[in-house]
Formats: structure tokens, C-alpha cells, sequence
């Protein structure tokens, strides 16, 4: 049986088709058209929409009744004319294709069991709770490094400069902001401040204060209200040329300091703007200049936030199957090393081998690449 | 297919008459048959588990000699299936259940696993096992079986049944003789009729012998129980060959 359960209908357009006889007003929708029946539904009949009045739609069945305004597709009953197409499309659902990439959660764990699970088998007896366990384990890991599923999430930064972690958020890949054109350009951590978790209270002689249950004293850090009233560019060195490179008016300065930035740090050097993490509070804050800008922030999960994400692509399904089997084998009392080692070989080449098909090398890619190889670098 | 309750009392009573021993009444019969029928199943788990290690030792072979399947074919004529109706994550188990195989939902694409009940709260509360529809699981309490997520309303469960007592349904003529009897009625004893063993037929001289050890005991005949006995015996030794 091939894999495809959905119609090319279904898939690409959300809709279920039928043909009108001049006399059936009633259709039912079928899940062979949709993932999960439609709640809500727009109705065409030889490519006219139809208005709401004359059909009703309560899950599974469409029905048709009267014609106002659409005598031209529909009887007096309501019934679609003989021989034309009705199609029933679903509203509001954001269809995401390319889903037979992945194997979900639930086909691996029950591959898994049929196929490597058994008497006679390596693994004779082991509860699904366990391969359910090292499944999720195995996303989360690869997650992190085979198939790297990375999340964008386009926020616009406050006046407080600063944005929660994304709820499902693990660790950021790239911080970008956007420019008037889209093009990104990216933001890097800084590294010469920090947003502190914590401010303790102090008395006139320094002394920690503390409350009645002797729990110390905390107010609000000042570190980072310092540093949002800091000018960055005294770092980066982002002045206009004749704020600090030479007098415009004096032409051998003009001459010898063309161009210079001596002594600056080529890390700082940048016009971009700074990140700071607060791990404790997870919150991402932003150097002032950063204000009002749309913030790209790339993250990875661990693939199990929602349900729809447990999946495994399926260049990785057979490193997933090697996974769990050496996560049982190694967790289990009394299995013979020998055989833990092969189980380790083979979930390290089956990894191996993912990594190398999901990180996509295209010879084509490659070669525009590398057409700029002989290029001169200037330094 | 089933092993016919009067083919069994009959070679039995045969044997026993035979050797001018006694004789056994279809009461005793009946008691005697139930208590080696449940014997005979559960010996077969254990064979079953003997049979498959052997074969994981390289000692299997196919076809006939494919003993695990001969014995699993053994155990599967006291499989049956049934639906529950789960209240709350908690249902009765069937009154005939002797084993669960499997249970499962949603057309039977499914599977609930099954959990030990001092492990249930930490698959409960570690969010990469607690189960869901997707992932249910159950365990067996006394009568009942819980089910999580208690959501799950339905489910079809696979078992190994208790076999039922066999029965000789006789009728009684004129002459107070005893004549085998197919059918129900009130001339029938019992009225409900006849129950066969619900044995595979490969076990039918495994019961056989087993009924004459305990008919032995019953008639106070040690040589029947020594004569059974040493067969048995015999036909262990075969097996483990």
C-alpha cells in the first residue's frame, strides 16, 4: 500500500469534490479529503461560490436548500445542476505542505515494535512506554543537531528594548534585525555588560538587608538601566568621520588619519547593536539603537513543543530506529557488551549518515559558490 | 478445533473398563476435565516460553518443526476478543479473562501499554511518557482495568479466555442407562447441553492421561495413576528432546 493516503485535491486545495445530478442536496465530507473534518466551510458549485443561504453545513454533511441568486448552478431544491463540479473547501485552515518529509511520533514507535521488537529479535520485550521515552529523547537530540528545525520569529523591540524567549525556545541560532528592504543584519551578544538577576538591597554601611523571615532584601538591577542610557557608540566607534577621525578643515589630517579607527576593538566595531540574554528571567534585551526595529530572532526547539512537530525526517528515520535501540540495549541489565558496542557503531554511522543528507550539499550550489574562489580577499 | 467432551470421557471410561478399575461419573468427569484442561493451558505458557528461548538459541526450525508456532497455535483456540466500555479510565475486565493479550483503541491502530502499577506516577508525571490518546496505557487491578488518559472511552481487548468446564450431557432411559446426548432440553442433564474441551486437538492424549491420573486418585487405583503418570513422563521427555 503506498504511503499517500490524501487525494491531490485534498492536498493541495483542502477540498473534497462532487458532482451535481440536478436532484441529491446532500454530501458528506469525508476525512479522506481532510486531515480532521472541517468546523467551517466555503461552498462552490462550477467554480461560483455560494452564499450561506442556500446550504447549511453541519460536520460531515453538506446540505443544499433553494436557489436565490444562484439559479444559474442550482435547482429549485437546491440540488446542484446535473453534471457540474461542487466543491467544498475548507476556511481558515493553513495547509502545511511537505509533510511527507517526516514520519510522525506514532508511525516510529509503531515501526519499532513490529520491526525490531519480538522474540527471536535483539530487543525480545521491552514496554512502549520505554521506546515512547528514547523517541522523544532521540527528537530532542536531533533536534539540536541532525535536523535542525530552526524557528523565525519576527517581533518589533519596545521601548523596554527587551523580548520574552519564545515559549518553546531551547537556544537562538542568529539575531538579526531588518532593514527598510529586508535584508538582515546581524546582531551579536554582548559581552561587556550583563542583566543581573537580582539586585540586592543595601544599607548606608553596605550591610545586605534583609526581611522578617530573613530572606535578603532585592530591588531591581540598575546595571541594565545604566546600559540602556549608554551610547553604544562609544564602543563601536560608530561616529561621523569628523567626529573622531580628523578636522575636515585641517587637509593633513585629512591625509593621515583618513579611514582610521586606531586601537578599536573589531568586535565592537560594529553599527548593529548588541543582545544581552537573561537566562533566569528568559528575556532577550537590545542596546538602545535597536529600539522600534524588527528583531528576526532564529531559534531551535526540541521538536516536542506540540504534537505536529514530533516527527523525525525521514532521512533520519533509520537513525531514530538506531537510536532507541541503543538507548534500550544500554539501559538494560545483564545485555551482552558486544552487542551494546554494535548498537553505539551503528546509531553513530546512522546519525552520521543524516547529518550528511540533511545538511544538503548541492553540487550546483557548491560550484556558484566556489566561483567566487578566485577572487582577491582584501585584508 | 475443539476436543469433543464424549470422544474423551469415552476413551477414558474405555481405559478404566478395560482394566476392570471403576468407574467415573460424568460429574466427576466433568470436575476432572476442567481442573486438567486449566493445567494443560498453562503448562503450554511455559512451553511456549521454552520453545521460543530454544529457538533464539539458533535450535529453531521451520514449517512442521516450527514448535513456538505449533505451541502458540495451541494457546490461540482459547484467544477471543471483546469491547469495553471504559467509565472514568476504569472498566471490568471480562469475567472469562484468563490473560490479556493486547489492548487497543481507535480500530485497533492503537495500542495500550501495559504499565506496573508503582511505576504509574512517574509515567503520569514525566511530560515525555505521560500517556495520551496517541499513547495510552493501562494496568490490571483485581477485577477492573485502568486506563490513561481516562479520556479513552472505548477500547477492544484481546485475551486468553478461561476454558470452560467441559460437560457430558447425558439422558437417562428406562433402564437408568446414560446415552450421550448433542443437544439442550429438559431431558438433557444438564439442561444448558454439552460443553466441549476447548483444548486444540494436539493435547487430546495430554488430557486423556491427565483425567486417568486423577481418575486413579478418584477410583483409589495407584497403578492407573503410575501408568499415567510414567506416559506423561515419557511424552516430557520427547518434548525436551
Amino acid at each position: 500500500m503506498g504511503l499517500i493516503t490524501q487525494t491531490n485535491q485534498a492536498y493541495y486545495n483542502q477540498s473534497q469534490g462532487f458532482t451535481g445530478n440536478g436532484s441529491t442536496v446532500a454530501f458528506t465530507l469525508t476525512t479522506v479529503y481532510f486531515p480532521s473534518l472541517p468546523t467551517s466551510i466555503q461552498v462552490f458549485v462550477d467554480g461560483k461560490e455560494i452564499n450561506s443561504g442556500n446550504y447549511t453545513y453541519s460536520s460531515p454533511t453538506l446540505t443544499f436548500s433553494g436557489n436565490t441568486n444562484n439559479a444559474d448552478v442550482l435547482e429549485s431544491s437546491g440540488a446542484p445542476k446535473t453534471g457540474l463540479l461542487i466543491e467544498a473547501k475548507e476556511v481558515g485552515k493553513a495547509e502545511r505542505y511537505g509533510n511527507y518529509r517526516y514520519i510522525s511520533m506514532q508511525d516510529i514507535i509503531n515501526n519499532y515494535m513490529v520491526a525490531y521488537v519480538g522474540d527471536g529479535k535483539l530487543i525480545p520485550i521491552v514496554n512502549k512506554s520505554d521506546v515512547l521515552f528514547h523517541a522523544k529523547r532521540g527528537i530532542q537530540e536531533f533536534s539540536y543537531d541532525v535536523s535542525r528545525i530552526e524557528k523565525i520569529q519576527e517581533v518589533e523591540v519596545g521601548p523596554s528594548l527587551s523580548i520574552p524567549m519564545p515559549q518553546d525556545y531551547v537556544h537562538y541560532v542568529r539575531i538579526s534585525f531588518t532593514d527598510d528592504v529586508g535584508v538582515e543584519h546581524i546582531i551579536y551578544p554582548g559581552r561587556y555588560t550583563s542583566k543581573p538577576s537580582e539586585s540586592i538591597l543595601q544599607d548606608d554601611d553596605y550591610k545586605y538587608l534583609y526581611d522578617a523571615d530573613g530572606s535578603l532584601l532585592t530591588g531591581t538591577p540598575v546595571t541594565s538601566d545604566r546600559f540602556k542610557e549608554f551610547d553604544n557608540r562609544k564602543i563601536s566607534g560608530n561616529f561621523a568621520d569628523e567626529d573622531i577621525t580628523y578636522d575636515t578643515n585641517v587637509g593633513l589630517q585629512k591625509i593621515t588619519s583618513y579611514g582610521g579607527r586606531k586601537g578599536s576593538n573589531p568586535e565592537t566595531t560594529q553599527e548593529n547593536g548588541i543582545f544581552l540574554i537573561d537566562e533566569f528571567n528568559g528575556t532577550i534585551s537590545f542596546s538602545s539603537e535597536l529600539a522600534n526595529q524588527i528583531i528576526t530572532l532564529k531559534y531551535i526547539s526540541d521538536g516536542l513543543g506540540t504534537d505536529d512537530e514530533m516527527q523525525v525526517h525521514k532521512f533520519a528515520e533509520d537513525a531514530i530506529y538506531k537510536y532507541i535501540t541503543y538507548g534500550i540495549a544500554s539501559s538494560r541489565a545483564n545485555f551482552p557488551e558486544y552487542i551494546i558496542n554494535r548498537f553505539r557503531k551503528e546509531k553513530r554511522a546512522a546519525i552520521r549518515n543524516a547529518k550528511l543528507r540533511l545538511s544538503s550539499l548541492k553540487i550546483a550550489e557548491l560550484e556558484q559558490v566556489m566561483r567566487g574562489k578566485s577572487k582577491f580577499i582584501k585584508h | 478445533m475443539a476436543i469433543s467432551v464424549d470422544t474423551t470421557y469415552k476413551t477414558v471410561l474405555s481405559i478404566l473398563n478395560k482394566e476392570s478399575r471403576g468407574f467415573l461419573t460424568p460429574d466427576e468427569f466433568s470436575k476432572i476435565g476442567s481442573q486438567v484442561q486449566l493445567d494443560i493451558l498453562e503448562k503450554n505458557f511455559y512451553d511456549y516460553n521454552r520453545a521460543v528461548v530454544k529457538s533464539n538459541l539458533n535450535r529453531a526450525v521451520s514449517e512442521y518443526g516450527d514448535i513456538p508456532k505449533n505451541i502458540k497455535e495451541k494457546i490461540d483456540a482459547f484467544a477471543k476478543e471483546a469491547s469495553l466500555s471504559i467509565s472514568n479510565g476504569v472498566v471490568a475486565a471480562p469475567s472469562d479473562l484468563y490473560k490479556i493479550i493486547n489492548i487497543s483503541t481507535t480500530n485497533r491502530t492503537i495500542n495500550l501499554d501495559e504499565i506496573s502499577k508503582s511505576k504509574l506516577s512517574y509515567v503520569n508525571s514525566s511530560k515525555l511518557t505521560a500517556p495520551t490518546t496517541s499513547f495510552p496505557v493501562y494496568y490490571k487491578e483485581a477485577d477492573n482495568i485502568k486506563v490513561f488518559p481516562t479520556t479513552i472511552s472505548s477500547a477492544t481487548i484481546d485475551y486468553i479466555k478461561m476454558p470452560a468446564d467441559p460437560v457430558w450431557a447425558y439422558e437417562t432411559d428406562a433402564n437408568g442407562a446414560l446415552t450421550y446426548s448433542e443437544s439442550t432440553g429438559i431431558n438433557v442433564t444438564p439442561t444448558t447441553g454439552k460443553v466441549d474441551f476447548t483444548l486444540h486437538v494436539s493435547d487430546r492424549v495430554s488430557l486423556i492421561l491427565g483425567i486417568l491420573k486423577y481418575a486413579g486418585v478418584v477410583i483409589s487405583d495407584p497403578q492407573i495413576v503410575q501408568a499415567a503418570s510414567a506416559e506423561a513422563n515419557s511424552q516430557i521427555q520427547l518434548e525436551n528432546l
